[in-house]
């Protein structure tokens, strides 16, 4: 049995307390955090509820240190989980790609293009670039979150990256040229 | 080296959602924190036949206003079904047709009445057939996942495993009547 707030010194706080103590503070966060990064507020309130469900399923069978870091982790992984339900459903509509080099690219890239080419983006790309670039995680990092190989994930950045350079650059190359009409 | 999509970097800013879903979602949370921790699956093993037939408090639960229906093959079948998967009590005796048909009986399911027939279709009263339901009914229990194993069990069809999801805890059955049944815990 859990005891009330505020229950006597000396029993171990139940985690499930402390969520909804950290609620007001933490659910900005992580809605920001879903919000900035999928761009829709319907999916981005959608995902925020399943955080906190998922964390409130967490306390009840552990005893999680509840933070607002720990639920921006839980929130990574429904958002690579959204992806990758549209990944299995876009796979059969697409081919394989085949491995491919990559070439250094030194460029300075305009910002808010790249948001723009980033969203247009297969979703399993799209998870890729997002946890190593957005959230600045390391390629293992970024492999344990993708429940991959840190040698597959090394891959799939490749392969992201180049099909994002290959967007961001035909879309730079089709911006710079004059309008023209419409095809004859 | 610079990598060129370094550019991309997001720090979290905070972004209040919309006040009703987060006070939705609050409430959702408080009862799930601060509510019964898992209440005992009140669902008892009568059975239409060695189980008092009804309760007085079955038998005083007042009709809400909307009352399901139902159209079913076997009342008989349909009867012991809703009491042994879903704990329904049942509310007095059916009323048995000089055809032998079951014309009238009810159950009471939590706090909400349902009534059912056996088929009359020279009234256009048929039971659903298979893959062509048109109204679902959402049952509130507090182990959906209990409930939909026996509900497999005593010969439903599952439709959808049990799940979570942001509108609660819950899977779909069709019984063996036809019916289509959202069992979940909100």
């Amino acid at each position: 049995m859990s005891g009330p707030p505020g229950s006597p010194s000396g029993v171990e706080p139940d985690p499930g307390l402390a969520l909804l103590a950290l609620y007001d503070s933490a659910l900005p966060e992580v809605h920001g955090y879903l919000l900035a990064r999928c761009g829709r507020r319907a999916l981005a309130e959608d995902l925020t509820a399943e955080v906190f469900l998922a964390a409130v399923a967490a306390c009840r069978s552990g005893t999680p240190q509840v933070s607002t870091a720990w639920l921006v982790g839980i929130a990574r992984h429904k958002l690579v989980d959204h992806w990758r339900s549209l990944e299995i459903r876009d796979r059969a509509l697409r081919v394989l790609e085949a491995p491919e080099a990559e070439d250094p690219w030194e460029a300075e890239l305009d910002a808010l293009l790249a948001r723009e080419v980033l969203d247009a983006q297969a979703p399993q790309h799209r998870a890729a670039l997002t946890l190593r670039y957005l959230d600045g995680l390391s390629v293992p990092e970024v492999a344990e979150v993708l429940g991959r190989t840190v040698h597959a994930t090394e891959a799939l950045l490749v392969r992201a990256r180049s099909a994002f350079r290959r967007s961001y650059v035909a879309h730079t190359d089709s911006s710079e040229r004059p309008a023209e009409g419409g095809p004859a | 080296m610079t990598d060129p999509l370094d550019v991309l970097r997001e720090p979290i800013r905070p972004v209040p959602p919309d006040p009703a879903f987060a006070a939705r979602l609050r409430e959702r949370l408080e009862r799930l924190v601060l509510g019964p921790e898992t209440e005992e699956d009140t669902v008892t093993t009568v059975t239409t036949t060695d189980a008092p037939a009804t309760t007085t408090e079955a038998a005083a639960l007042p009709l809400h206003t909307l009352t399901p229906y139902l159209a079913v093959p076997d009342a008989a079948a349909a009867l012991d079904f809703y009491v042994e998967v879903f704990g329904a009590v049942r509310r007095g005796d059916p009323i048995v047709m000089p055809d032998g048909r079951v014309g009238h009986a009810e159950i009471a399911l939590g706090d909400s009445v349902v009534m059912l027939a056996e088929e009359f279709p020279e009234l256009g009263l048929r039971a659903p057939e298979p893959g062509a339901v048109s109204v679902s009914l959402r049952l509130e229990v507090a182990d959906p996942d209990a409930v939909v194993a026996r509900a497999v069990a005593h010969g439903a069809h599952l439709e959808r495993p049990v799940t979570d999801s942001p509108y609660g805890r819950g899977g779909v059955v069709v019984d063996p009547a036809g019916h289509r049944w959202m069992v979940s815990r909100g």
